[in-house]
């Protein structure tokens, strides 16, 4: 079983980016792993492999400067369509998703 | 011969098509509905009267022309309005600044000490502070800061949105409230106290007025004006308090004031309104009847009352003072106020009275309107009859019912009841207190617009509780085959037939529904019962074997059944009406002019 977190899968990431990514979600109190993938991948396989596995059925691509949030359940669909979002409040989005609150919009 | 009748109420008009044989046999043939345009009796309704004849002619390939005579009825000369007003103002001054609940705070517990901004810390020798962070000022270096200052730091109060991240990165762990929206208000140099409970629990010290006295060391007189305070803060998570002893409370209460209701016969009772609203309509209800209602000058119920009687004035065309209100319907509810001196906006709930009105204007202008209609559709017209009577007229058509019938007409502007007895004679009565009542009520008490009060008074609620599936009030669940959109998550929802209206709120699916359900039985199941007393024979209500609903609000989900299971124990007929057994509550009025 895998473990209650948000997974987030990185490649080439802006730090700056990750770093408040990490700050939004940690504000809302979940929990959340990185990993770092070196292999070929977009950022959207990279986001449904995080998503695969994460306990908490939420992954999180970072690619460059660009961020995805991909539930489990939409895998076949697609991620999230969240626009116009600081790198904060996707973080914020992606706990309060998990947490079935209200996301900024 | 191709008749049609035409009911013109406060917020829909109606038609009835009917073919009338030699014989005097009547078949229906169609009906129409719109909403009414320009206030009802005005030239202005003729919009909406053309669109629905033409509308409802047209389904059945029938011309204006074809039509051989409509009939208009005499409408009930009474218009309604509604107001809202706090018993009582309490402001709490500039001397105490209050902030509360945002969705995240930090660590728990009490913490007091003396406001010091972050960026003064180096300078600053008190032993007890309270850091303030201004929005300048990211976590880590904040965090950082603190520690610096370790044992002497109490908490904190931040304005964004990142006590977590702040609380996290401290090796002394203290309670922090973020979200602080009007940080730069805050006093410095001042005594302030942050308190946060710990998960799933709300704050006792600051919410409860002796926490506050021992804090702060109040006399007793000093406790009794910390009670609002204490009162705005019931119920949440964390809270912070300070207090500048410069300058008094100052405590400001405008009077509730009182009411003055004349009957016909000359005399009058004087109603106290912060008596609340049960004593205000059992006085009402001895009185008998009303001639006019008045309120206190410079009271609260007095402007109230003004400033209705002024929007009257100027839907009925008739001077204010020569306008007087026939009934009043007064509900207790509850309020949110703003705090004065918020730090966050925080608001409080405060007592209040709800009350709608009714006003008798002078016969309205139908015979006008008549002819305007005339001239224009170039088809005889007639005010054929008082709008009461049609009604009870239209509701026989209900299977089921016998004389004698009584109705309640439970409409938007106002609750209307009538009695149509064995020898033909109707007794009618109009109250105050409707649909658009409701929907005031709903507004103000959960603080949403019009527009979402009114969707949530007229269609049950839901819970987005995932992706693909919402929980419906009732415990339904309900799956979607494709994913929801983001704007629903985790938000209470409205579920129309084919959509659903996210509420942007922080109040309960629970809360909501209930404050529903009480305000419609507030308002309809009170002016049901009011409605029949008066209009029961001798008074009693069991001289009343059945009542027909009808009227755009015998349509809603739960109201006729409120009504029904309130006089289900008076052993009475009561339901929903079936106009010629297919049309619903609708169109009695209609029905009944076709039938006359």
């Amino acid at each position: 079983m895998a473990k209650p977190l948000i997974m987030i899968g990185v490649r080439d990431a802006d730090e700056q980016v990750l770093k408040e990514l990490l700050a939004g979600i940690e504000e809302e109190q979940v929990l959340f792993e990185v990993f770092t993938e070196i292999t070929l991948c977009n950022e959207y396989t990279l986001a449904e492999d995080a998503a695969m596995r994460s306990g908490l059925e939420l992954g999180i691509s970072v690619y460059r400067n660009k961020i995805l949030l991909q539930p489990k359940k939409m895998v076949q669909i697609g991620p999230l369509p969240l626009k116009n979002l600081t790198p904060r409040q996707m973080g914020q989005n992606a706990a309060r998703f998990v947490k079935n609150k209200p996301l900024i919009l | 011969m191709l008749i049609a009748g035409v009911d013109i109420g406060n917020s829909t008009t109606e038609v009835c098509i009917a073919d009338r044989r030699e014989d005097g046999s009547i078949r229906f043939l169609a009906t129409g509905v719109t909403k009414t345009t320009g206030p009802k009796g005005t030239p202005g309704n003729l919009k909406g009267i053309k669109e629905v004849l033409d509308q409802s002619l047209g389904s059945i390939d029938k011309k204006l022309s074809d039509l051989e005579l409509i009939r208009i009825n005499e409408a009930a000369p009474v218009i309604g309005d509604t107001a809202m007003e706090t018993i009582t103002e309490t402001i709490i001054t500039e001397s105490t600044m209050i902030g509360h609940n945002p969705d995240t705070p930090a660590g728990e517990g009490l913490a007091v000490g003396t406001t010091v901004l972050i960026s003064d810390l180096d300078s600053c020798k008190e032993k007890d502070i309270i850091v303030v962070v201004t929005p300048d000022w990211d976590y880590e270096r904040s965090a950082v800061t603190i520690n610096r200052y370790g044992l002497n730091v109490r908490g904190a109060i931040v304005k964004k949105d990142e006590a977590v991240l702040i609380y996290n990165r401290l090796q002394i762990k203290i309670p922090i409230v973020d979200e602080i929206l009007n940080i730069d208000r805050i006093p410095l140099n001042m005594k302030a106290v942050i308190e946060v409970a710990t998960p799933g629990r709300s704050i006792r010290v600051l919410s409860n007025p002796y926490g506050l006295a021992q804090i702060f060391t109040l006399t007793p007189e000093e406790t009794k004006h910390v009670i609002p305070i204490a009162k705005s803060l019931i119920g949440n998570r964390s809270a912070v308090v300070i207090r500048t002893p410069k300058g008094a409370v100052k405590e400001r209460s405008i009077p509730a004031g009182i009411l003055t209701v004349w009957d016909t016969a000359g005399s009058s009772t004087e109603i106290p309104i912060d008596s609340g609203a049960t004593a205000i309509m059992e006085s009402l209800a001895k009185t008998g009847h009303i001639y006019n209602i008045e309120g206190s000058p410079d009271s609260h119920v007095g402007r109230m009352l003004e400033r209705m009687k002024k929007e009257l004035s100027a839907l009925s065309n008739q001077e204010a003072g020569s306008l007087k209100i026939k009934d009043l319907l007064a509900v207790d509810t509850f309020v949110p106020m703003d705090v004065k001196g918020a730090l966050a906006g925080e608001v409080s709930m405060e007592k209040a009275v709800a009350i709608a009105t009714m006003v008798k204007a002078e016969k309205l202008p139908m015979e006008k309107l008549a002819n305007l209609l005339e001239h224009q559709l170039k088809v005889p017209v007639k005010v054929a009859g008082v709008e009461a009577v049609m009604a009870t007229l239209g509701a026989l058509t209900t299977q089921g019912v016998t004389l004698p019938l009584a109705i309640l007409d439970l409409g938007g502007g106002s609750t209307d009841g009538a009695v149509l007895d064995k020898d033909g004679m109707v007794t009618a009565m109009h109250l105050a207190g409707a649909g658009e009542f409701i929907t005031m009520m709903i507004g103000k008490e959960l603080s949403l617009e019009r527009n979402i009060a009114e969707e949530i008074k007229m269609s049950p609620l839901a819970k987005v509780e995932s992706l693909y599936h919402i929980r419906m009030e009732n415990g339904e669940v309900i799956f979607f085959p494709q994913p929801l959109e983001p704007k629903f998550f985790g938000r209470v929802v409205v579920v129309k037939e084919k959509t659903m209206i996210p509420i942007d709120t922080k109040h309960s699916m629970e809360r909501i529904a209930e404050t529903r359900r009480r305000i419609k039985k507030e308002v309809f199941v009170k002016n049901a019962l009011r409605a029949l007393s008066m209009i029961a024979p001798q008074g009693n209500l069991r001289n009343v074997p059945n009542v027909v609903m009808v009227g755009g609000s015998a349509l809603d989900f739960e109201i006729p059944e409120m009504v029904l299971q309130e006089l289900a124990h008076l052993k009475i007929t009561v339901g929903r009406g079936e106009i010629r057994g297919n049309c619903g509550p609708r169109n009695a009025v209609a029905t009944g002019l076709v039938l006359l």
